[in-house]
């Protein structure tokens, strides 16, 4: 049983401050490299170590807040931002979050079986809903990969897009950025399950991103740059939720800046040295590990809510595999992407020093 | 050599057009569709880029390969078969694979759309709505088409050099009165621009050898031409194939030397006078090599700008030296090259012993770049500039040197927005470039003072940990209100602080 501070929060000794900078560090490189937020890593990665699901969310959203509006800032000077869009997404994304938080708040108030604890529930509603949305993503980005080889060209089709652009769904909105005109309902579904999943699980944009490109048309630039600024309000109005409910861990969100503000330079550096192609099996493997890792703790919160007949004396043995698949899943990703650094490194080292011999050689 | 490019829409009779005009000059005629069907007999998977576009699909690397050698392709036909003789060309929009050649008459075809659906009902026996819907998609992928491979608007009319609606005109008319102006002599042969064309057909086969060999076939490549020296700019994850570049590059006939650069991005540096050695000079390679991008030199003359007699005369001896051309040859060259600095940017191969100078020390500390010379006026720079190259930084150097001081810091700031709007990358001068890339002086004393501030944040969140929770479980709306705006107020600040410590203290050891 974790040991509690106050109200819900856990206290932090040495061990348990380093291993969350630890996954910070660890999400921050997969955020840098995939180009997502890395929520999927460290609000399961938070669970493990024994924070409750709705705080782990409530700080990883605030986390994700400042994170984001430092890089949709630098998106903006860049022009890669459709503010247009963006406020559009986020007038009803905040519906979504709304639902969530709201969802997540209830849940968490309920009394497990035994009435000795609560947040089970939430924990269950939180990792069912990580375990679906995951495997649809992962999978789909692993058949890509897979399949890129044979296909008659890379990345999932429009057809669905411009099904529904043909469609002519009134009213519709044009965006001068983007350049591209969409259905108000198009926007309404894309902005409420951006949302939700936002206020969920804190992963939106691994549903906004591909809705943006495939299901509204805007271009994968804009699509990132928007989605930043969108993560930038949707993580404040997250937050401001979560803190209303009093379930902001602040502690957890700094010791996560710790890790993941350094850790996002050097995945980014990655994206440069690391191919395309590999980057894509890399993403899709650690988030079905992930996906794996999650659902190997579902029967323990369902023995919680006295769901399933098993004997209490899993739920550390559970948890533990939980925690050791996440970190296969995490250390595994990173090792390959350092790795891969490491030896950009070394060839950069080398072309150096090849070229100065060769000066050296031209001047004798 | 003269070569006509014309970029044709669809059933808007621009083959007519093409046909006609080449028989009533007497020259070869190349349509894209026998351009294609060369390029798929040689391997190109030309059918693959076209669903992809039509279809929409994200361009992955494997694809992206595919139109690498696919431009390689057509850019190695077009400069062939110009030299060869003359031709004209009816495509999409091939003229943009040879940017860096001036005198190529570029003209886009366009008819209204009354006579394209008459045409198009009439071959395809669609009704009016269907033939209307069957020309919208087809401009649409047309657009999406020249998007992807030359990121240009296409109805960006400053790309051509004449727009001819063809409606209530027949072809043959249309053509004669183009015959006149390809006669002109801006669209005649010189030898600076069949130099250009001998370099871009030297680029486009070392591309074409790269893309057969078994060890490099699957690396992205970026080739240059200058001079008979093949320049190869490599992403750093191919660098595992750098040390075959050479002896495949080397198998291409009419190669001198090959350099190589290992580079993930570009920075553009623009000079009317490049200075070997000098500050400028240390400190963008000093970035380049921090970035491991590749410096792409670009030199500034002529135009209205820097419309002297004497330097467009100067620019003609020293061409002569380099060509070795005649005192005749002069003879022919000085009424055309007249017209050059008057008209849209154009480009030409490196002559000054400057811009040669530096890019050689370029290449020897490993990121070389292309070069090249502009003769344009440098506000009509943005023309001549390929949009698809991924540039990070531009780096205006020492422009509208003729001009007045005051002049030439509005000039200047008026370029750097034009190039920023163009490329959507920072634009910056040299001393800025200095102030905010390289001087970490300053940097540096700010990242230790904000290490400090993080370091008594995180002191004080950590030693009062019940206190802090305590006030993030409000209880009354005075409390809630105060709850939130501390969050959203504190969270973004030590974002920022932290995130600045960071950065600094990670480019300290090389990675940015």
């Amino acid at each position: 049983m974790v040991e509690l501070l106050l109200k819900d929060f856990i206290v932090l000794d040495l061990a348990t401050a380093l291993q969350v900078i630890l996954l910070g560090f660890i999400g921050g490189v997969l955020s840098g490299f995939i180009g997502s937020g890395g929520a999927f890593f460290m609000t399961p990665g938070m669970m493990n170590l024994g924070v409750p699901g709705v705080i782990a969310v409530g700080s990883n959203i605030t986390h994700k807040f400042g994170k984001a509006m430092v890089g949709s800032k630098k998106h903006g000077e860049l022009g890669n931002v459709d503010r247009k869009l963006g406020l559009c997404l986020i007038a009803v994304s905040f519906v979504g979050i709304r639902i969530a938080v709201w969802i997540n708040t209830y849940l968490f108030g309920m009394k497990d079986a035994h009435g000795s604890g609560k947040g089970a529930a939430a924990d269950l509603y939180i990792s069912m809903v990580f375990v679906i949305i995951l495997s649809v993503v992962g999978a789909s980005m692993l058949r890509d990969v897979l399949s890129t080889s044979t296909s008659e060209g890379g990345g999932p089709s429009r057809k669905l897009a411009e099904g529904l652009a043909r469609l002519r769904l009134k009213p519709e909105v044009y965006f001068p950025v983007a350049d591209v005109r969409v259905s108000v309902w198009i926007l309404v579904a894309v902005g409420l399950a951006t949302g939700y999943l936002a206020g969920t699980i804190g992963v939106g944009g691994f549903i906004g991103v591909p809705a943006m490109i495939y299901l509204i048309g805007v271009p994968t630039a804009v699509a990132t740059g928007t989605e930043l600024f969108l993560a930038m309000f949707m993580g404040a109005f997250g937050a401001l939720n979560y803190v209303l409910e009093g379930y902001v861990d602040i502690r957890l969100t700094m010791l996560l800046y710790l890790g993941s503000l350094v850790g996002i330079y050097i995945g980014a550096y990655g994206t440069k040295v690391v191919k395309e192609v590999v980057i894509r099996l890399v993403t899709s493997l650690i988030i079905l590990l992930c996906v794996i890792s999650r659902a190997i703790a579902v029967p323990m919160y369902l023995r919680q809510l006295g769901w399933l007949g098993i004997d209490a004396k899993w739920d550390g043995p559970l948890n533990a595999a939980s925690k050791a698949m996440l970190l296969v899943a995490g250390v595994s990703g990173v090792l390959v992407i350092l790795f891969n650094v490491a030896r950009a490194f070394r060839r950069q080292i080398e072309l150096h020093r090849r070229l100065a011999t060769l000066a050296v050689d031209e001047d004798a | 050599m003269g070569l006509v490019c014309i970029s044709r829409g669809s059933y808007s009779r621009g083959k007519e057009l093409a046909e006609s005009l080449a028989a009533k000059l007497g020259w070869d005629c190349l349509g894209r569709e026998e351009l294609v069907e060369l390029a798929t007999d040689a391997g190109i998977a030309v059918g693959r880029l076209e669903m992809a576009v039509v279809k929409r699909r994200r361009f992955d690397e494997a694809l992206a390969l595919e139109k690498e050698h696919y431009q390689a392709f057509a850019a190695k036909e077009l400069c062939e078969r110009a030299l060869r003789g003359n031709l004209v060309y009816h495509g999409r929009a091939g003229a943009m694979l040879l940017r860096g050649v001036s005198h190529i008459l570029r003209i886009r075809v366009v008819e209204d759309l009354e006579s394209r659906l008459q045409r198009v009902s009439e071959r395809l026996g669609l009704s009016r709505d269907k033939a209307r819907e069957y020309i919208g998609q087809l401009e649409d992928d047309l657009h999406r088409w020249i998007r992807t491979f030359y990121n240009i608007d296409w109805d960006g009319y400053s790309n051509f050099d004449l727009v001819v609606n063809l409606e209530g005109m027949s072809t043959d008319a249309v053509a004669t009165a183009l015959c006149s102006y390809a006669q002109l002599p801006a669209f005649q042969e010189t030898p600076v621009v069949t130099a250009a064309l001998h370099d871009d057909l030297l680029a486009a086969r070392a591309r074409i050898a790269l893309a057969r060999d078994q060890a490099t076939y699957k690396a992205r490549f970026s080739v240059t031409a200058l001079n008979r020296e093949v320049s190869v700019a490599y992403e750093p994850a191919d660098a595992g194939v750098a040390g075959d570049i050479e002896r495949v590059v080397r198998t291409v006939e009419g190669v001198d030397a090959v350099r190589c650069t290992m580079a993930s991005t570009n920075i553009l540096w623009l000079e009317e006078r490049f200075e070997p050695g000098g500050t400028s000079f240390e400190d963008i390679v000093h970035v380049a090599q921090r970035w491991g991008a590749g410096v792409e030199l670009l030199k500034l003359c002529g135009g209205e700008e820097d419309g002297s007699g004497e330097h467009r005369e100067a620019a003609v001896r020293r061409m002569d030296a380099d060509l070795g051309a005649s005192p005749t040859e002069r003879a022919r060259l000085g009424g055309i090259e007249d017209d050059v600095g008057g008209g849209p940017a154009t480009q030409q191969p490196m002559q000054g012993d400057d811009l040669r100078e530096v890019w050689g020390e370029l290449a020897r500390l490993g990121v070389a770049g292309a070069a090249r010379e502009i003769e344009a006026d440098p506000r009509e720079l943005s023309r001549a500039l390929d949009r698809s190259i991924p540039y990070s930084l531009v780096v205006v150097g020492d422009v509208f040197r003729s001009k007045g001081s005051a002049a030439k810091v509005r000039l200047k700031r008026e370029l750097g927005a034009q190039l920023s709007e163009a490329l959507r990358v920072p634009v910056v001068g040299v001393q800025e470039l200095r102030e905010q890339y390289i001087n970490r002086g300053g940097e540096l004393v700010r990242a230790v003072f904000f290490g400090v501030v993080v370091v008594l944040i995180y002191g004080v969140v950590f030693t009062h940990q019940k206190e802090i929770l305590a006030l993030l479980l409000p209880e009354t709306i005075i409390e809630k209100v105060a709850a939130v705006v501390a969050l959203l107020a504190f969270v973004p600040v030590v974002a920022f602080l932290y995130g600045k410590v960071t950065k600094t203290l990670l480019r300290l050891v090389g990675i940015e």
